[in-house]
């Protein structure tokens, strides 16, 4: 087993390394290649040549860009000290996990990452609780009930989100409960140490959104997969043998139908982790996905840069967590 | 805005987005210090209402103190350190919190245009060929940490421009080519010095310019001139805790989400002729969906948008309810739209190819495309309604009474340019925002007299201005005839204007704003007697020869001059739209009538 993690974690820091050359290749190299340098956009009007050259030495994008990586990469795991910021040496601390300054933000990209990072851990949270709460408890009960009144009222339930645009779906819960029943006051994010309450006002509708669009796939998904398990020569042994139908289900059933699902599970949380951008734009908060969404047309590109990692980095370990998990949910799985 | 920097950028932000820097002018430069707006000397709001009513008056006047303005926002502020914003709406909130030698005064409309002291004793003493400029501070000013401001922290202001390496994204170029040429900022040279700036005596500084510049006062009243001490230079970090020298300072400062200021304790309101603040703190929200940021705007939980006005849809809901209709406004910008015409590539080299491009366009559905008629009005030369020199019913290239095109007239400069059947045209353009809509509408409007249009989409719409039309030899090269784009002034003069756009001495090989190239002997003349000039009525005379010139020479096409829509919650006080500020409200001057 550890030599198995160690082998993955290996393997982990390569597809890492991978993912940073081809994002460094593609937002530093490509743009100045083109000529489409960002030191346009801190220029403001007529900007001399004198002006642009100063602003990209100012942004290190004047070194050969082999040096810009291998800074780039040292700053990731040992820091910098080289980024200028108009002190007498022309450096500037940025303590590693460092992926340079935001243009936009004139702020270390991880500070404010670490800053947006609690909001969108809010939101997968609470929508993973439903979506797996909601999606699997429906799957099953649908299964077990084949044919009968619950399996069908789940049937529109998963065709009911299935078919409902999320972006509809979230303008919907936003117009009907904010400024139609005036049950929730407009979105303002507070964070869950400062007051539970408002944190919760702040998020529901969000988990609302993606846990119940979420929740309609994972049922299907487990509704399918249980019925597939169930129709299993070991079930029917184990049902012959006089098993309780619910221990039946609960230990050899569902184990087995829901290995598939933590597999799906564990991306899903990882790829909102990286953020969850239309419900932050939409609801107004402040996460990685809204991070992105403003990095873009700044050309903020150490921050476009900085969440292409981490939002790699979540997928990359949770990758890792969902096979070791594997072997712990079902053991007929061996880590080989 | 949000949003970027530079003014064409803002020309993909949609009609509603009134994020054109910091523009509209008419009003002279320097003139007598003035009050901020007269209000009655009664808690009980009067004055003008109804719609447009903040345009030309104060809303709401009263006396009222207290309470809370809450401003909404779509996208945050680019800076607020006051040397690198260059948002107009952010130096409208500079207002607020940073104060200059002068400023723009506190009135709306027309009359906010004009430039006033603010720490200044008075306006700028110039010498007779506008090169050196001398101010005097007035006595009792002090920062929010209860030191006083002295000339010499003027002068670190102005120095840190310099630092173009850290110091970016604000209009420093306006300062740095008036100032040196081999200075590099107090961080590079921190034993140097800016000699062309001198500071006698804490309270008088002098300003030598290598060249004439009549607009001065107008620099000195922008927000990237305001006093820095170089104890609490934090340098790159500034914008995150500036020192606080107006009536309001940052109580707290969330990037991308929020923002609060609370009163300044030591701001003296004997010593500011320009602001006259009512409510004891001011909170900004980033609201990042337009249609939730509209609800709440409606719903009352903010007062006011501080970046943007509302969606199209909402202008609709808003019109047809008259209450609501009465407490909104519809502004010009300050902020033109039109397409260079490329006069470097041919057939486009003769005036009269040109001048069919002028006649043929539809600019009642380039309208249409942008919002219709609350998003802007027909533009009949360059010129925003504002600025000295605007002639309302200038318009050397009619093209029809519905503006659709004048087609025989169009046909006529065809065959008078001896291209009688038309010709292949390059049309630049980004695949993004409104771009694509008005590739087809040019390509169908100019296609009724045999031009032939073809789109040539820009790969990084990102570098657009900089290095796709900003480029000259990219021009040349990609042979372009057209390119949509837009304008505003930085400070609303004729030379302010047009001095980037049409000026020879201002093309650049890259990142250059005189798009078409133009290089015309009046045009620089007239710029160049502006930089000496600041009678009003003389200053008006030479924006209009400039003007004239520029579509004389057929390489701007206007067709859309800007507006806006905004709303204003019915309890807000002493608002007003300030010229000055790009037809914003004037967010310091505005109280609350509940005082909540």
């Amino acid at each position: 087993m550890v030599r198995y993690i160690i082998r993955r974690l290996l393997g982990a820091i390569a597809v890492l390394f991978i993912v940073s050359l081809v994002t460094f290749g593609l937002f530093m190299v490509v743009p100045v290649m083109t000529g489409a340098s960002p030191a346009y956009l801190y220029a403001g009007k007529n900007p001399t040549p004198e002006l642009i050259a100063n602003i990209e030495h100012g942004l290190g994008l004047d070194k050969p860009i082999p040096e810009q990586f291998y800074m780039y990469m040292k700053g990731i795991v040992a820091g910098r000290t080289d980024l200028t910021d108009g002190t007498a040496d022309g450096s500037r601390p940025c303590p590693a996990p460092c992926f340079g300054y935001s243009f936009r933000y004139q702020s270390p990209v991880w500070d404010i990452i670490k800053d947006r990072f609690p909001v969108t851990l809010s939101i997968t949270v609470g929508a993973a609780i439903i979506w797996l709460s909601v999606g699997i408890g429906v799957g099953v009960v649908s299964a077990l009930r084949r044919g009968g009144f619950a399996d069908r009222a789940s049937m529109v339930f998963i065709l009911l989100f299935l078919s409902l645009p999320s972006y509809l779906f979230a303008i919907l819960l936003l117009y009907v409960f904010v400024y139609g029943l005036k049950w929730l006051p407009p979105t303002n994010y507070v964070p869950l140490t400062e007051s539970p309450y408002k944190w919760f006002q702040a998020l529901i509708l969000a988990w609302i959104t993606i846990g119940f669009g979420s929740a309609a796939l994972y049922a299907r998904l487990t509704r399918a997969n249980m019925l597939e398990t169930m129709s299993e020569d070991y079930i029917r042994t184990a049902v012959a043998k006089g098993l309780p139908r619910k221990t039946v289900v609960r230990k050899h059933a569902m184990r087995a139908a829901l290995t598939p699902i933590l597999t799906i599970a564990g991306l899903d949380i990882a790829f909102l982790l990286g953020g969850a951008i239309f419900v932050e734009k939409v609801f107004s908060l402040p996460g990685l996905g809204l991070l992105f969404v403003e990095a873009i047309p700044k050309q903020d590109l150490p921050v476009i840069m900085g969440l292409t990692i981490v939002s790699s980095l979540f997928i990359v370990v949770a990758n890792i967590i969902v096979d070791v998990l594997y072997s712990a949910v079902d053991p007929r799985v061996r880590l080989s | 805005m949000a949003i970027t920097r530079r003014a064409t950028q803002f020309a993909a932000l949609g009609a509603a987005t009134a994020l054109a820097l910091a523009a509209c002018g008419g009003g002279s430069g320097g003139g007598g210090g003035s009050a901020a707006p007269s209000t009655s000397a009664s808690a009980t709001p009067s004055g003008a209402t109804g719609f447009n009513a903040a345009a030309n008056s104060v809303v709401n006047a009263s006396d009222k103190t207290g309470g809370t303005l809450k401003l909404g926002a779509q996208s945050d502020c680019d800076s607020y350190d006051p040397a690198r914003t260059y948002y107009a709406y952010c130096w409208d909130i500079q207002r607020m919190f940073t104060r200059t030698l002068m400023a723009f005064k506190s009135a709306p409309g027309t009359e906010g245009t004009a430039v006033i002291p603010d720490m200044a004793t008075g306006p700028g003493e110039a010498n007779a060929d506008k090169t050196q400029w001398t101010y005097h501070l007035q006595p009792g000013l002090k920062y929010s940490d209860g030191s006083a401001i002295t000339t010499k922290d003027i002068k670190y202001g102005i120095e840190r421009l310099f630092a173009s390496d850290v110091i970016n994204g604000g209009p420093s170029s306006y300062y740095t080519s008036l100032l040196s040429d081999t200075y590099k900022g107090p961080y590079a040279d921190p034993t140097g010095d800016l000699t062309s700036v001198t500071t006698p005596d804490d309270t008088t500084i002098v300003f030598n310019l290598n060249k004439p510049f009549a607009d001065f006062d107008y620099l000195m009243a922008l927000p990237t001139s305001a006093p820095v001490p170089q104890a609490k230079d934090t340098k790159a970090d500034y914008g995150k805790m500036p020192i606080a020298s107006g009536p309001f300072m940052i109580s707290s400062f969330q990037p991308g989400k929020s923002t609060e200021w609370v009163r300044n304790p030591n701001w003296d309101q004997a010593t500011d002729k320009v602001r006259s603040p009512k409510v004891d703190k001011v909170s900004l929200v980033v609201i990042t969906d337009p249609a939730d940021a509209d609800k709440r705007l409606l719903s009352g939980a903010i007062d006011t948008f501080a970046d943007t006005g509302v969606q199209p849809e909402t202008v609709a809901q808003i019109v047809a309810d008259p209450t609501k209709k009465a407490n909104s406004d519809n502004p010009a910008t300050g902020f033109i739209r039109y397409d260079a015409v490329f006069q470097t590539v041919a057939p486009l080299d003769n005036v009269a190819c040109r001048q069919a491009i002028f006649y043929a366009f539809n600019k009642a559905a380039l309208l249409r495309i942008n919002g219709g008629a609350f998003a802007g009005d027909i533009a009949g030369s360059m010129v925003p309604t504002l600025i000295p020199g605007y002639e309302a019913d200038y318009d050397p290239y009619p093209n029809g009474a519905d503006h659709t095109g004048d087609l025989a007239m169009a046909k006529q400069k065809l065959t008078e340019c001896g291209q009688p059947n038309g010709f292949d045209l390059n049309y630049a353009y980004r695949n993004v925002g409104l771009g694509p809509k008005a590739l087809a509408s040019v390509t169908e409007n100019l296609g009724r007299v045999g031009i032939k249009v073809h789109g040539i989409v820009a790969s990084d719409p990102a570098s657009y201005y900089s290095t796709f039309i900003g480029s000259p030899s990219n021009i040349v090269k990609l042979k372009l005839g057209l390119a949509g784009a837009g304008w505003g002034a930085d400070f609303p003069t004729p030379y302010g204007f047009w001095q980037s756009i049409a000026n020879s001495n201002a093309i650049l090989p890259e990142g250059n704003s005189n798009y078409p190239s133009l290089k015309d002997a009046t045009v620089d003349s007239t710029l160049a007697a502006l930089t000496k000039e600041n009678d009003p009525a003389k200053v008006a005379d030479l924006g209009k020869t400039v003007s004239h010139a520029v579509m004389d020479a057929a390489v701007y096409l206007p067709f859309v001059l800007d507006k806006t829509f905004f709303y204003r919650n019915p309890r807000l006080t002493n608002i007003y739209l300030n010229g000055g500020v790009g037809n914003y409200y004037d967010y310091v001057n505005i109280g609350t009538s509940d005082g909540m």
